[in-house]
């Protein structure tokens, strides 16, 4: 399947969550122009693997990257696209991970991508209906660092992010709702 | 189809792989597999399964031994020799070891069983040395070579060696694909590792390392492993994309389509 993740605030949470659920079922690549992913990488790459994930920080538009990594999109079971100005084709789910209100140009890009289900973090303390509403606590942003630092794909520790993407993602992996959740929270040891 | 499961290395997991694929092959494929392997001391493939050895007077492989010198039994009637797999449909295991043959014996009766077999597909576990006699002749009765690989380095330096010595261009003629046993994405990404050893990816798949599968082959039940990785359970989910990807390189090349089961 393909993911597209789009939003101006950090959505690193939600992608390497993501990514953590997906490799287990597949062959897995993301795609962003965000260099902060480099980390994942060895010292110096742009495109590389972190375990079996390939990984390409390129600003090539969706159709154009499959060109430069020498890949085709039927190479991966699963792709997740970091969406910034064009909109990959074929998406079969779409994420908008937000904050505060999202400003004009965010919001005008929201009406381009059309159905999105929405992930929240709730730094205003206010809650979305029908959205994923995570609290940003530190402990998010450090197993961020710890993915990052240790290159691993550690679960999250937020329990509303796993539930709410186990819920999201399970009917498209074709899994219970118990079993993905299961492959979010899983640690080192399989 | 006749496959031959093969390694350049010792202790790769060639049983457990062959295992793995009749089991696949038989209960996803709805194809009729036998197993089979040579060298007459290699008892692992009926163990990893639970197949114990047994005693019967009436249909013993001295007897089978005899019967062959005498052209006495025919290809059909060696059928009746196969052992079921418990637990599984479709899967059959044609135990041609036994400490009451010699070891030309045991090859001269490998040899009788893979020509003869009418199942849909015989896979043999080369387990004798690439050198061999019995080796040769399984090899030049397939119609395809799996070779098992690992991400070792010493793996990688034998499968050079062989390719040094002519062997692999004699593999590749008869249909080769690579089978990378106990795969861990910590190690290596999967492309870098066919990458490395200067294998072409399409013609590779892997089996990612599971203690579950040591577990049940430990305590001969290997194939109560099966039912879990079709469910996609979470403790042997990548192994359903694995032996996905393994079904799917092998019955290409063997023109064949892969029906997989949906969940």
């Amino acid at each position: 399947m393909q993911i597209g993740v789009y939003g101006y605030t950090d959505k690193r949470p939600v992608i390497y969550a993501l990514l953590k659920l997906l490799q287990a079922t597949g062959d897995v690549a993301l795609f962003s122009n965000n260099r902060h992913y480099k980390r994942l990488l060895q010292p110096g790459e742009t495109q590389g693997h972190m375990a079996n994930i390939m990984i390409a920080i390129s600003d090539a538009s969706p159709d154009e990257i499959f060109e430069e990594i020498g890949y085709t999109n039927d190479d991966f079971e699963h792709i997740v696209f970091d969406i910034q100005d064009t909109i990959p084709e074929n998406l079969s789910l779409i994420l908008h991970v937000k904050s505060y209100p999202p400003n004009e140009d965010e919001q005008m890009m929201l009406e381009l991508l059309g159905t999105y289900h929405t992930i929240k973090w709730t730094y205003d303390g206010k809650r979305e209906k029908d959205a994923i509403n995570v609290i940003p606590s530190a402990s998010l942003w450090k197993s961020v660092e710890e993915i990052e630092t240790y290159r691993a794909l550690l679960p999250s520790p937020s329990k509303e992010l796993n539930r709410g993407l186990a819920a999201l993602m399970a009917p498209h992996l074709n899994l219970s709702v118990k079993n993905t959740l299961a492959l979010l929270t899983r640690r080192w040891v399989k | 189809m006749k496959i031959a499961v093969i390694s350049p290395d010792r202790k790769q997991g060639i049983s457990t792989v062959s295992a793995l694929l009749g089991l696949a092959l038989a209960q996803t494929q709805n194809f009729s597999v036998c197993l089979t392997y040579t060298g007459n001391k290699n008892a692992t493939l009926p163990a990893f399964l639970g197949i114990q050895p047994t005693e019967d007077k009436t249909r013993n492989l001295t007897q089978v031994i005899k019967l062959l010198e005498s052209n006495a039994i025919t290809g059909e009637e060696i059928q009746d020799y196969c052992l079921k797999v418990p637990g599984t449909t479709n899967l059959q295991l044609m135990d041609t070891a036994s400490e009451t043959i010699s070891d030309a014996d045991n090859s001269k009766l490998v040899r009788f069983v893979i020509e003869n077999m009418n199942h849909d597909v015989v896979i043999t576990d080369v387990a004798t040395e690439i050198y061999e006699e019995i080796t040769h002749a399984v090899i030049d009765n397939s119609d395809l070579i799996v070779m098992v690989l690992t991400q070792s380095r010493e793996a990688g330096e034998k499968l050079k060696y062989w390719e040094s010595a002519g062997i692999l261009s004699h593999l590749n003629q008869k249909g080769l694909v690579y089978i990378f046993n106990q795969y861990d994405p910590n190690v290596e990404a999967f492309r870098d590792t066919t990458k490395r050893m200067g294998l072409r990816h399409r013609r590779c798949a892997k089996i990612t390392y599971n203690s579950f599968i040591k577990r049940t082959s430990n305590i001969g039940k290997l194939q109560t492993i099966l039912p879990y990785i079709l469910a996609r359970d979470p403790r042997v989910i990548e192994l359903n994309n694995d032996i996905k990807e393994c079904l799917l390189v092998i019955l290409a090349n063997l023109g064949r389509r892969m029906n997989w089961p949906k969940t």
